[in-house]
C-alpha cells in the first residue's frame, strides 16, 4: 500500500494530540489540600451519645448498632446514661422520697403487639389483663420529634406497696421499636409528664451507622477489614465447612460473615447466620442478652446464661450451646434460636439457627454438625 | 524500522488482534467481578497495562495479557496511524472518516471519563437536607472552623497526604499538621486485644483505646476506614498529638488562635450550591420474601443561590440529572428503612459515547447510500 503523508495537515495531528493533553491536563487535581467554604450543616438537635466514654465529645462506639438518639433533657432530670438495654436513662427526684425513672429502650419486632406491651406493664404494677381491642383503646397519639406515637398509662402500687404511675410512648420505625417510659412515685410522675411529652417532642433518632455487632464488642473489629462480603470472604480466607444439604446461602449484609436460609416443604423458615469477632466479642453473657432482647425477651443473670448454656465439643476444640424461645421479626411469632459461640485463634464465631421452631428443631442435628465440623 | 513500525501500526490485522483482545479482556475482567468486585475488576482488568498473574508462594507477578489501557491505547495509535496511512480525500471517504473518528471519540472518551469522573454517595434522612456527597474510598482529614456564625471553612486534607508523613503546612491551617502514624484500613477496640497497640495521643484522656493497621480491601461493599496519630505544631511551637479516626462517628473539637476548629478524619466531600431534602423513602417487596423493589425517593431540591425549589422523585431507573451531576437510587437505610442513598455521579464525558455512537451511524449510512447510490446509477447505466 501506498503512504499519503501530504495529505494530513500537522494542524490536524496536533488538534489530536491535544485532545489528549487537554484530558490529562484537566484531570481532577487529587492530592491537594482544599480550603473551601460552605454553610453551616442545617440545624440538628444536638446528638447525645448513646455509649459510655466520651472521646474530646465523641464517641468511640459511635460506629456500634444502636441507632443513635438526640433529646433535650427537661431541666432537673439527672442523666444516668444508657444501661444494658436502655439507650439513655433519667432520675427525677421529687418531695421527699418520690422517684421516677425516665427510659429509653429499643426492642426489635415489636410493632403490632401493643396490646401485649400494655399488658406486660399492666402486670408489673398488678392490675390485670385486658383484651385485645380494651388494650388498644388506652392508646393515644402523641408526637415523638416529627412522628406520631401511641401513649398509655397506667396506675397501680409497686412491689413495695406505694401508688405508682407508668407513662409509656412506643414508636415504632422499621423493624425496630422505641420505647420511652416514665415511671415512679405517682404524683411526680403526674407532674413531670408535661415535660416528659416536651422531651419526647425533641427526640430525633438518627439511623445507626452500621447493622448490629455483639454487645460491647469494639467497633469492626474484624481482621480482614471492615463489613466483609460473606460469601466472598467465607471463600476466599475463611474457615472451611460443610454445609447440610437443604441450606441456601444468601448475601446476609456487610457484618455476616455467612448466611445460610433453610425453608421446610409448608414454607416455614429459618436461617443461619455466621459472624465472628475479636477477641470474645464482648462476651457470652453480653451476647445472649443481646439475643434475648432480640426475641423480646428479659436478660438472664450470668447465673441463668452459666445454668442454661451447654458444652459441646467440636472439631476446633469446646463450644458453648445455648437455647431461646422467644418470638422475633414480623409477623411476630414464635422463634426458636440456638446459638453456638466458638472461641478460636484470638477470635470468637457465632452461628445462630433461628426461625420456626418446627424448622429449628429438624435442623438442629445438621446444625451441630455444621458447626462441630467447621475447621478455622 | 521507521516504515516497519508505520505499517506495523496502521495494518488492519493490529486492528483484528486488538479488537479480538477487547472482546476476550471484556469477557474475563466481567467475570472476575464475581470474586473480586467491580472496583477490583476494574482496576486490574481495564485500568491496568497487563493483567498480572502471581505464582502462589511467590511475590512475583507476571503479566499474562494486556490489560485495557495497552489494549486501548494500541487501538487509537493504530487508529491514528492507520488515519495518516489510509486517508483519502473526497465525500466518498467521508463515511470511514465519521466511523473512525467515531471510535476515536469512543476511546477518548472513555480515558476521559476514567480520568474525570467522581462517584461519590448522598445518604438522607427523611424530613432532612444534604448539600454534599461522601466518597466511598477516599478520605480526609477535615479542619472546620466554626467560629463564624455563618459558615465554615474547610480545610480538607486529603488521606494520601497523611500516608506520606511529611509535614503539612497552609497559610489558612491554624498549626502545621505532621503525621506520625497512618494505617489506611484499621481496626480500634475499646479494650486490650491481641494484635491491637494502644493509641497514645493526648484527646484519647481516660479512654484507652487500642488500634491496629489492616490490609485494603478491595470488595465493593466494604471500605477502608483510616486512623491516625497526627502531632499539632502551633506557630509557637507547642507540639499536641491527636489521634483521628474514620471509625469516630463526630468530629472532635479544638481551639487554636481564638477560633473553634472541628477535626475529623471522614469520606471526603463534595459540597453542592443546593440542597436536597427528602421528603419519603418508598420501596416495595416482592411478595412473600423480605426482598425489597421499587425503590424511590421523593426530594424536594432547593438552591438558594437561584430561588429554585421543586418536588421530585428518584426511581431506579429514573436518575436525577442537574447541576452537571446524575443522581442514582443507590440504596437505603436498612435498620431504619427511611434514609435514602443516592449515587451521585459528576462525568463531564457522559455525553462522548452518545456522540460518538452517533458518528458510527452516522458514517456508516453515509457509506452505505454512497454504495447504494453507485450500484443505482451503474445499474441504471447497464440498463441504458
Amino acid at each position: 500500500m501506498r503512504c499519503n503523508w501530504q495529505v494530513v495537515s500537522p494542524n490536524r495531528w496536533q488538534l489530536s494530540l491535544g485532545l489528549f493533553v487537554y484530558a490529562l491536563l484537566t484531570a481532577p487535581a487529587a492530592d491537594k489540600i482544599r480550603v473551601y467554604h460552605v454553610p453551616k450543616e442545617r440545624p440538628r438537635v444536638a446528638p447525645v451519645e448513646t455509649g459510655h466514654a466520651q472521646l474530646l465529645g465523641q464517641n468511640p462506639h459511635s460506629t456500634a448498632a444502636q441507632p443513635r438518639v438526640s433529646y433535650l433533657a427537661p431541666e432537673g432530670w439527672q442523666d444516668d446514661g444508657p444501661g444494658e438495654m436502655r439507650v439513655a436513662g433519667f432520675t427525677i427526684k421529687g418531695e421527699g422520697d418520690q422517684t421516677a425513672q425516665v427510659a429509653i429502650t429499643p426492642l426489635p419486632g415489636m410493632a403490632g403487639r401493643e396490646a401485649l406491651i400494655v399488658n406486660m406493664w399492666r402486670q408489673q404494677v398488678g392490675m390485670p389483663e385486658l383484651g385485645e381491642a380494651e388494650a388498644t383503646e388506652q392508646l393515644r397519639t402523641v408526637e415523638v420529634g416529627d412522628e406520631a406515637g401511641k401513649l398509655f398509662e397506667i396506675n397501680g402500687t409497686s412491689t413495695g406497696g406505694t401508688a405508682m404511675r407508668i407513662v409509656t410512648v412506643m414508636l415504632h420505625r422499621g423493624a425496630t421499636s422505641w420505647f420511652f417510659k416514665l415511671q415512679g412515685s405517682s404524683p411526680l410522675v403526674e407532674a413531670e409528664t408535661p415535660k416528659f411529652l416536651k422531651f419526647l417532642q425533641s427526640v430525633k433518632i438518627e439511623a445507626a451507622s452500621s447493622p448490629e455487632l455483639p454487645a460491647g464488642h469494639p467497633p469492626l473489629v474484624d481482621d480482614r477489614g471492615t463489613g466483609a462480603s460473606p460469601a466472598a470472604r467465607a471463600r476466599r480466607d475463611g474457615p472451611t465447612w460443610t454445609v447440610p444439604g437443604g441450606w441456601r446461602e444468601i448475601d446476609g449484609g456487610q457484618f455476616l460473615f455467612a448466611k445460610f436460609v433453610i425453608a421446610d416443604p409448608a414454607g416455614n423458615q429459618a436461617a443461619v447466620n455466621v459472624s465472628t469477632s475479636a477477641g470474645d466479642g464482648g462476651g457470652l453473657i453480653a451476647n445472649v442478652n443481646r439475643w434475648r432482647g432480640q426475641l423480646g425477651l428479659p436478660a438472664w443473670s450470668a447465673a441463668e446464661v452459666e445454668q442454661q448454656a451447654q458444652k459441646i465439643a467440636t472439631d476446633a476444640g469446646p463450644a458453648t450451646l445455648i437455647e431461646m424461645r422467644g418470638a422475633d421479626a414480623q409477623p411476630p411469632k414464635p422463634t426458636l434460636t440456638i446459638a453456638a459461640v466458638v472461641p478460636q485463634n484470638h477470635a470468637t464465631w457465632f452461628y445462630k439457627l433461628m426461625g420456626d421452631e418446627k424448622v429449628v428443631l429438624a435442623q438442629k442435628e445438621a446444625f451441630l454438625t455444621f458447626v462441630k465440623g467447621v475447621q478455622y | 524500522m521507521l516504515k516497519w513500525l508505520f505499517n506495523f501500526f496502521s495494518s488492519v490485522k493490529l486492528a483484528v488482534v486488538l479488537l479480538a483482545l477487547g472482546l476476550v479482556l471484556v469477557f474475563w475482567g466481567t467475570l472476575a467481578q464475581v470474586k473480586l468486585g467491580l472496583y477490583q475488576a476494574q482496576h486490574e482488568f481495564f485500568r491496568s497495562w497487563f493483567i498480572y498473574w502471581q505464582p502462589k508462594g511467590t511475590s512475583l507477578r507476571l503479566p499474562i495479557f494486556p490489560g485495557g489501557y495497552l489494549v486501548g491505547g494500541l487501538f487509537l495509535i493504530n487508529l491514528f496511524v492507520a488515519h495518516l496511512r489510509y486517508y483519502r480525500k473526497g465525500w466518498k471517504h467521508a463515511g470511514i472518516v465519521l466511523i473512525h473518528l467515531g471510535v476515536v471519540l469512543l476511546l477518548v472518551g472513555q480515558f476521559a471519563t476514567d480520568m474525570l469522573s467522581v462517584e461519590s454517595y448522598m445518604t438522607i434522612q427523611e424530613g432532612e437536607a444534604s448539600n454534599y456527597s461522601e466518597s466511598n474510598g477516599r478520605w480526609e482529614l477535615a479542619i472546620v472552623d466554626t467560629s463564624d456564625p455563618g459558615e465554615d471553612k474547610v480545610i480538607a486534607i486529603p488521606s494520601t497526604l497523611l500516608a506520606h508523613g511529611r509535614t503539612l503546612s497552609n497559610p489558612e491551617m491554624p498549626f502545621d499538621l505532621r503525621p506520625v502514624e497512618f494505617h489506611a484500613n484499621s481496626l480500634l477496640a475499646t479494650k486490650a486485644t491481641d494484635g491491637f497497640e494502644p493509641v497514645r495521643a493526648e484527646n484519647t484522656g481516660e479512654l484507652k483505646v487500642w488500634w491496629r493497621g489492616v490490609p485494603r480491601v478491595t470488595e465493593m461493599n466494604r471500605r477502608d476506614v483510616p486512623s491516625a496519630i497526627v502531632e499539632l505544631i502551633s506557630p509557637t511551637g507547642e507540639k499536641r498529638d491527636v489521634f483521628v479516626s474514620g471509625h469516630f462517628g463526630r468530629p472532635q473539637t479544638l481551639s487554636a488562635g481564638g477560633r473553634d476548629y472541628q477535626l475529623s478524619l471522614r469520606p471526603e466531600r463534595y459540597y453542592k450550591p443546593y440542597f436536597l431534602h427528602l421528603i419519603d423513602f418508598r420501596f416495595d417487596r416482592y411478595p412473600g420474601t423480605e426482598i425489597p423493589k421499587n425503590f424511590s425517593s421523593r426530594v424536594r431540591l432547593e438552591r438558594p443561590g437561584t430561588g429554585e425549589d421543586r418536588e421530585l422523585t428518584i426511581r431506579m431507573n429514573e436518575p436525577l440529572r442537574y447541576g452537571g451531576k446524575t443522581f442514582f437510587q443507590a440504596s437505603y437505610d436498612e435498620a431504619t428503612e427511611q434514609a435514602t442513598v443516592l449515587q451521585v455521579v459528576d462525568n463531564p464525558g457522559w455525553l462522548t459515547p452518545y456522540f460518538a455512537c452517533a458518528l458510527v451511524a452516522l458514517g456508516m449510512v453515509w457509506q452505505f447510500l454512497i454504495h447504494l447510490v453507485g450500484f443505482a446509477t451503474r445499474r441504471r447505466k447497464a440498463a441504458a
